[in-house]
């Protein structure tokens, strides 16, 4: 594993395109906390303001933990594009002659999507404490981890079927917003607890609830409920695009 | 312990055969030479002993199975087509990475190959800035790099300039002098001819035929032979039922001696017809006209 870490490791570190992207998704997703503050602060039911209630203790790291979710597609082309360009330049083929496993290069690639997650997950801290004060809420820090792990993961599963950028790309875009609703509608499930929360996007979007929805872990099903499904999801995902990458020709 | 035993080793992309029934040996010390033109099978079969190709039948064992698949690779240093390393990373980082995934090497070994195959002011350059002959150097400096084994070569010189490419024959020469195996595929005979010990003639995705070069050179053995009166010198040639056959150049005859032939008797016998030769010599073919005359395209 050390091994892999530090090959992965030298990839990393220096490649300038992951790091300017990180920084964009930092910039952009401030600016997106910040204006989604001021856009419910100016909203008043009833008198009272919306923004008063959701930015504050743990809703707020909740609804920024939201709005985090929805940017973590930006990190989800980063991964597309690492992953696409080890097959463009056949680096992944020089990886396997050079004594890598097909299942240790695809650890690398898992660990790619845990590190871009974390990393995401500490600018997420810090983002909430300065916006919200620092209430630490576990749950809701893990929960965004987690839906972190699945976007990526689809990000990567896309990036082995697709082999090519744009395609992959192309794909990590359309799935949530086109496919899975018509594989939604297909199952005709109910969403709550039928087969349409095993569906990826559902069951990562989950994770991090709307925070004026009804409840903060979406419906009746709580933290525990939701988290092991993503991670039955997230492991599903892995398996395919080993699978898939494990036996074809590299 | 062989080195490498492939069996019935194929590969079928559709109705295509790439590579068919695949079988050799590979000695440890061996320089091995798989020779054929341009879409013989040579790299595919380079690539499913890599494990980057998976083989449609048949199986390959490195190192008589002391090893896995990747460990075994681990001790394995290879080229295959063109080089492939990150584009962003320098020289020395890209072979940081080679390093790491084999587990093996210290940036003292890394400063040794690049000093070997003249890299080392080149060092800290981006892979994109780098020449193809520089490219395909780094690639053989990550291909020795970490005390390697064996040596698996497809085309090594490709790319490179007249300098480079005596430059790389040698690093090959000092490489298999250390008593390490080197496979080598290329479709160079002049290459092959030079370093090889052994080698396998493929021909669409067959072996036609393998063995030492010093075997297969002398398979077909020729004598070049002149005398003062060349028409009696050939019909004493002839009778002698010694030859395969015989070909009539400027001024002497090259012929081809049938198997088990002696040329002393031969020499006898002309002299005893009455036709001594003047000139007498023992020929090999080229492997050029060996490697032209298997593959059936003289």
């Amino acid at each position: 594993m050390i091994r892999i870490f530090r090959a992965e490791w030298i990839k990393i570190i220096h490649a300038r395109s992951f790091w300017s992207m990180l920084c964009t998704y930092g910039f952009i997703y401030s600016v997106c906390v910040y204006a989604f503050a001021k856009f419910f602060a100016s909203l008043t039911v009833n008198g009272g303001s919306i923004g008063t209630a959701i930015m504050n203790g743990p809703q707020a790291w909740a609804a920024i933990a939201w709005v985090g979710h929805w940017l973590s597609f930006l990190l989800g082309f980063t991964v597309i594009q690492l992953v696409c360009n080890e097959f463009e330049f056949r680096t992944n083929k020089q990886n396997i002659i050079d004594g890598y496993s097909p299942a240790e290069y695809y650890a690398g690639k898992i660990m790619l999507v845990l590190g871009v997650s974390i990393l995401a997950s500490l600018l997420y801290i810090v983002i909430a404490a300065i916006s919200a004060g620092a209430y630490f809420a576990g749950e809701v820090v893990a929960a965004f981890t987690l839906a972190c792990v699945g976007t990526l993961s689809l990000a990567l599963i896309f990036a082995f079927f697709a082999r090519r950028a744009g395609p992959a790309g192309f794909l990590f875009l359309a799935y949530p917003v086109i496919l899975e609703p018509i594989i939604n509608y297909l199952l005709s499930g109910n969403s709550a607890t039928g087969m349409s929360q095993f569906l990826p996007a559902e069951a990562f979007s989950r994770l991090t609830p709307f925070p004026v929805s009804q409840s903060q872990w979406g419906g009746d099903l709580n933290f525990a409920h939701n988290s092991l499904i993503a991670v039955c999801v997230v492991i599903g995902l892995w398996s395919l695009s080993y699978l898939a990458f494990s036996y074809s020709d590299r | 312990m062989s080195i490498l035993s492939i069996n019935g080793l194929s590969k079928r992309y559709g109705t295509t055969h790439a590579v068919r029934d695949l079988n050799l040996t590979v000695e440890p010390g061996n320089v091995y030479g798989l020779l054929g033109p341009n879409g013989s099978g040579k790299s595919t079969t380079l690539a499913m002993i890599l494990g980057v190709t998976r083989p449609t039948a048949g199986q390959y064992q490195w190192f008589d199975g002391a090893y896995s698949g990747a460990r075994s690779r681990r001790r394995i240093g290879s080229i295959l087509e063109r080089p492939n390393f990150y584009s962003y990373l320098s020289v020395v980082q890209n072979l940081k990475v080679t390093c790491a995934i084999r587990g093996l090497g210290t940036s003292a070994d890394i400063d040794s190959v690049l000093k070997l195959v003249g890299l080392d002011d080149a060092k800290n350059q981006p892979f994109d800035n780098l020449s193809l002959g520089m490219q395909q150097r780094l690639a053989m400096a990550a291909a020795l790099v970490g005390e390697t084994d064996v040596l698996v070569l497809d085309e090594p010189t490709n790319g490179v300039d007249a300098k480079g490419i005596a430059e790389i024959r040698q690093i090959i020469l000092d490489v298999a002098s250390q008593g390490k195996t080197i496979i080598l595929a290329s479709h160079i005979l002049d290459e092959v001819q030079k370093v090889c010990t052994h080698i396998s003639i493929l021909k669409a995705g067959r072996v036609l035929e393998s063995g030492s070069i010093e075997n297969l050179l002398s398979a077909e053995e020729c004598i070049e032979i002149a005398g003062h009166d060349m028409q009696g010198l050939f019909l004493a040639m002839e009778n002698l039922k010694q030859f395969e056959s015989i070909e009539r150049h400027e001024e002497y005859y090259v012929a081809r001696l049938r198997p088990g032939a002696d040329i002393a008797q031969i020499n006898a016998h002309l002299v005893h017809q009455g036709h001594p030769p003047f000139h007498l010599s023992r020929i090999k073919q080229s492997l050029e006209a060996r490697f032209l005359e298997i593959t059936g395209e003289q």
